[in-house]
């Protein structure tokens, strides 16, 4: 095992550690967080379960009782007496102690985001991105957190007046701490969305940006040319100075359970929709289609997916579906198109082809 | 802080493993102790919490939790079962390996993985194995603990959980 190896194992096995105490005697919430870090990734539960028989086997630590307490508290005793020479019997003392901050920030960001690949560029952003098939939460500096939904891209700056992210690709669902101060701004393309404290979707759809409110309310500027505006192109990394947020004409204030579909050209439409929830329901792997052409359903399942389904001649895209499928389980969607006499059905292995049935 | 320090060995975390045993203790001693994958059963496991509805799982995160991993290991247990043996060498020494894993005799692992976890004890440093032995060998509560060995209470708690990541990382380095 390499040291960088044994790092992680070590920050892993301590989190895992960690949970398997504070699950031994759950305060209120503690539940709740341990279910949103299991659902993270299967590493979590790979590394909880693995922990918890550890544990479990503890219990007949040294049944034998060859281990002597008080020759223990003697060895402990001779460790907290001050010895100054001891840095100069191990030199890597001091260094270690300077990266510690270094790996708790690095654990912090494990303990929130599993595998969330980070990287730090110029001035201050730094980038967190899912590949296919991947979620990931991870949490800022600030208490804000970041949902981050299958092939997704974000960078993110904090700075002393301003909270900016960039969502350079995909989907994001945004819990933002309060702080009047710090406004909090989302930038995509086609729209520059702003928050203080609230809970709201951006997803950068092939067509434009679709902002969903949750909770609170946020404010939505398109930016496209229509729109008059240049807010949404914001600060970029990586792009010099770029321009700052600018209020239009065009802005608008959107709350609960509203959601706004910005084109790229920079037009607002806004609707209320009765079930926000269902356009979360990707942080649990669930995809909820009411009435929905088979068009934009295998486009939401092909977002998950490393090999497409796709969609063969005319007539096929614009047949109509409301279910729920598990995003995860393609088979529960082919089994419902199989059901239909209209469809056929072809796979071989994970490619899969749906087509109208020839009469 | 003082306040709800749970008794001594009956932990929650304990309790509800105790409750789940056999099959799957066997099943992750064996893996605790090689540092064999157990990866296909926690993607197997993650797969089937994911379909959990939140709620329901909040309620009760870890009966749920060792409930599907033991009936994820028995089918995995009833697959093997099932599958022929094919005059293929590789895939009869992976059969002969798995057959091993599922059907040993009693506590083998277990017995193993305490025998190792044993050795791997003196590894820690003399504060770790004092407040590992005092809790999980003697049995006594944290406050007792912080008592016998003159140390805080919030510090016992931190040494078992050091003590018991820094075994796992011992025991996956061991082979």
């Amino acid at each position: 095992m390499d040291q960088k190896t044994r790092q992680l194992e070590s920050l892993y096995a301590q989190q895992a550690s960690s949970w398997v105490e504070t699950m031994s005697h759950p305060k209120p919430g503690d539940e709740q967080r341990f279910v949103a870090w299991l659902k993270e990734s299967p590493r979590n539960v790979r590394d909880f379960m693995l922990m918890l028989s550890l544990d479990h086997a503890l219990g007949d630590l040294d049944a034998q009782r060859v281990h002597d307490l008080e020759s223990l508290v003697a060895k402990m005793d001779q460790r907290v007496t001050p010895l100054p020479a001891r840095s100069a019997a191990a030199p890597g003392g001091s260094a270690r102690r300077r990266w510690l901050p270094a790996a708790m920030a690095a654990a912090v960001l494990l303990a929130a985001g599993g595998w969330a690949w980070l990287s730090i560029s110029r001035g201050g952003w730094q980038e967190f991105e899912t590949a296919t098939g991947e979620q990931r939460t991870f949490e800022l500096a600030d208490g804000s957190v970041v949902y981050l939904n299958t092939h997704s891209r974000v960078a993110v700056r904090l700075a002393a007046h301003a909270r900016d992210v960039r969502l350079l690709r995909g989907e994001a669902l945004f819990r933002v701490h309060h702080d009047t101060d710090r406004p909090f701004r989302v930038y995509t393309d086609d729209a520059v969305v702003q928050a203080v404290g609230t809970q709201f979707d951006v997803y950068r759809r092939e067509d434009g940006t679709v902002i969903s409110v949750l909770e609170g309310r946020v404010n939505v500027t398109p930016a496209g040319p229509d729109a008059g505006s240049e807010a949404a192109r914001g600060p970029g990394p990586g792009e010099g100075a770029g321009t700052t947020a600018r209020r239009t004409t065009g802005s608008r204030s959107l709350g609960a359970s509203e959601e706004a579909q910005v084109s790229h050209a920079g037009s607002m439409n806004v609707r209320e929709v009765n079930n926000v929830t269902d356009t979360v329901a990707w942080r649990e792997r669930r995809l909820i289609f009411r009435e929905q052409t088979l068009g934009e359903i295998v486009s939401e399942f092909n977002r998950y997916r490393s090999e497409p389904i796709r969609l063969q001649g005319s007539g096929v895209l614009e047949r109509v579906y409301t279910g729920v499928f598990d995003a995860d389980d393609a088979d529960s969607l082919v089994q419902v198109l199989a059901r239909d006499p209209a469809l056929a059905v072809d796979r071989s292995g994970d490619a899969i082809v749906v087509r109208l049935r020839t009469p | 802080m003082m306040s709800s320090q749970p008794e001594s060995a009956s932990n929650l975390a304990g309790t509800a493993f105790r409750e789940h045993a056999g099959e799957l203790q066997r099943f992750l001693a064996r893996r605790v102790a090689h540092a064999q994958d157990a990866d296909d059963l926690a993607q197997e496991v993650f797969a089937r919490l994911l379909r959990v509805r939140n709620a329901d799982l909040v309620r009760n995160p870890l009966s749920y939790l060792l409930g599907i991993a033991t009936h994820v290991v028995r089918e995995f247990r009833q697959r093997k079962q099932h599958e022929r043996v094919l005059f293929d060498s590789d895939l009869t020494d992976d059969l002969c390996d798995r057959s091993e894993q599922f059907e040993a005799p009693g506590m083998a692992e277990q017995l193993e993985l305490r025998e190792r976890l044993d050795k791997a004890l003196k590894q820690l440093p003399p504060a770790h194995q004092l407040v590992l032995l005092l809790v999980k060998r003697d049995g006594l509560s944290y406050s007792e603990a912080a008592g016998a060995a003159g140390l805080s209470v919030h510090t016992i708690e931190k040494y078992v959980v050091e003590a018991r990541a820094r075994l796992r990382v011992i025991l996956a380095e061991t082979p």
